[in-house]
């Protein structure tokens, strides 16, 4: 990174991929003085629109999460649309190593942006490096596919990061009780049964599906535009209703829009993000000096979208701390 | 690291137990998988932001290929991003491909893996 943080900025926002692989690197970079650089960036960027849809797509293992996003970006990039693909793998408990096999069972157009991250010791689905390339990114694309590790229950991380989240289930994958248990069955916007070349099961799986959502939606007030959440059988394999897929993203990002929910939802994702890393670096005791969650969102309303907020948060922490 | 097969040789094995043991290693891998372009490797190298890359083939082809990569890799800025390949490669074609700038070539002579593993780590501590 040597040029200054002003053509770096123009780079990216044209989504120049060169440029944005540079800037992902520096994110991840973990000495003191490049982390500094990144929130600068970060910073920087976060006074320009953010132009992304930001799709999560999560699910079980094996359930073709890759395979639908390789659909998925089909049409999209002979529409010429910017589109950034990020993928998280498992980290091996043992070892700390991974193995991200994404990228190699993705089709991906030579246009595509994609990169893959470890989860390393994150449960929720997402990494922590994932969060911060997708507030990177969404200055600079389209649209974002996010790609959750396979999950099973209750890793629900990819609601504080997507504006659209996808459930991905597939048939003969449990019964009835299976889906209403809790977890991933109440984050959905989208819910997909894929694997709907099988049609018996699909049917099958189709109708458990709409019935635990059914029971996972939580009652709204009658004036309330609330949003029902799709389940739409499709197949990856033979792309049978992939334009469904793509036509309930779209209806769900105008909802998102013409709701005014989209502001709103990413106030709290930020705030959620930087409760996050502050407990990271000190905390719950040190959040709660801080003055909470109160604190934290006071912190984010006088310095709107200043990412270094939560750098300077944590900083003023310790200087306390070093005093007393 | 960035783990990947070039041309169109299906024998993957070897670069899946490189895969596997690197990240018992505790390194974080992206296995890209078999038959892909130099061009793929390439743009896979970029926009994942890796510190080495391994190519494995076993298809003779390594005289073709490897260069294709290597150049395309300094095309896009990425020359000090260190390659080292794996495969059946005599070793004249090994001199070759290491005059042409690959930092370590592994043959089937190199059959101890931590040898091979602690190896990688000084080339990608050196390119660091």
């Amino acid at each position: 990174m040597t040029q200054s943080p002003h053509s770096t900025v123009a780079a990216l926002v044209d989504f120049n991929r060169q440029d944005i692989a540079r800037a992902l690197n520096l994110l991840e970079d973990r000495r003191p003085n490049r982390q500094a650089q990144a929130l600068t960036l970060l910073d920087s960027l976060a006074t320009l629109p953010v132009s992304a849809h930001v799709v999560g797509l999560t699910g079980p293992p094996g359930v073709g999460k890759s395979s639908l996003i390789s659909r998925l970006i089909e049409p999209q990039v002979q529409a010429g649309r910017r589109i950034a693909i990020i993928a998280v793998d498992p980290s091996s408990k043992v070892s700390g190593g991974a193995l991200l096999g994404d990228r190699g069972r993705m089709q991906l157009p030579a246009q595509v942006y994609a990169r893959s991250y470890a989860a390393r010791n994150r449960l929720g689905g997402l990494s922590r490096e994932a969060f911060s390339a997708v507030f990177l990114l969404r200055h600079c694309c389209d649209v974002i596919l996010v790609e959750t590790v396979g999950v099973g229950q209750s890793e629900t991380d990819i609601v504080t990061l997507a504006d659209t989240t996808v459930l991905v289930v597939q048939p003969f994958s449990g019964d009835l009780l299976q889906f209403i248990k809790a977890g991933v069955m109440e984050i959905p916007d989208i819910l997909v049964v894929n694997k709907a070349d099988n049609q018996t099961l699909a049917q099958k799986a189709l109708s458990d599906t709409q019935a635990a959502l059914a029971l996972a939606r939580r009652p709204a007030p009658p004036e309330s535009k609330t949003w029902d959440s799709p389940v739409l059988a499709v197949s990856a394999v033979t792309n049978l209703n992939m334009d469904t897929l793509n036509q309930a993203l779209h209806a769900h990002w105008q909802h998102l829009q013409a709701t005014a929910s989209l502001e709103k939802k990413r106030a709290a994702q930020n705030l959620e993000w930087s409760i996050g890393e502050i407990v990271h670096e000190v905390g719950q005791r040190g959040l709660a000096t801080l003055g909470g969650v109160e604190g934290v969102r006071t912190a984010w309303n006088q310095q709107p979208a200043h990412w270094s907020v939560v750098r300077k948060l944590s900083a003023l922490l310790e200087r306390v701390q070093y005093r007393t | 690291m960035l783990i990947g097969k070039p041309g169109l040789d299906g024998h993957s094995n070897g670069a899946e137990q490189i895969a596997v043991w690197c990240r018992d290693a505790g390194m974080e891998v992206v296995y890209e998988g078999i038959r892909l372009s130099p061009e793929q490797i390439v743009t896979s190298v970029r926009d994942e932001g890796v510190h080495l890359v391994g190519l494995s083939i076993l298809s003779g082809s390594h005289l073709r290929l490897v260069p294709e990569v290597l150049t395309g890799l300094r095309a896009e800025g990425l020359s000090d991003v260190p390659v080292v390949v794996g495969g059946i490669i005599p070793e004249d074609d090994a001199e070759d491909l290491r005059q042409a700038g690959v930092a370590r070539v592994y043959t089937p002579k190199d059959f101890e893996m931590l040898r091979i593993l602690s190896d990688m780590v000084e080339v990608a501590e050196a390119a660091a």
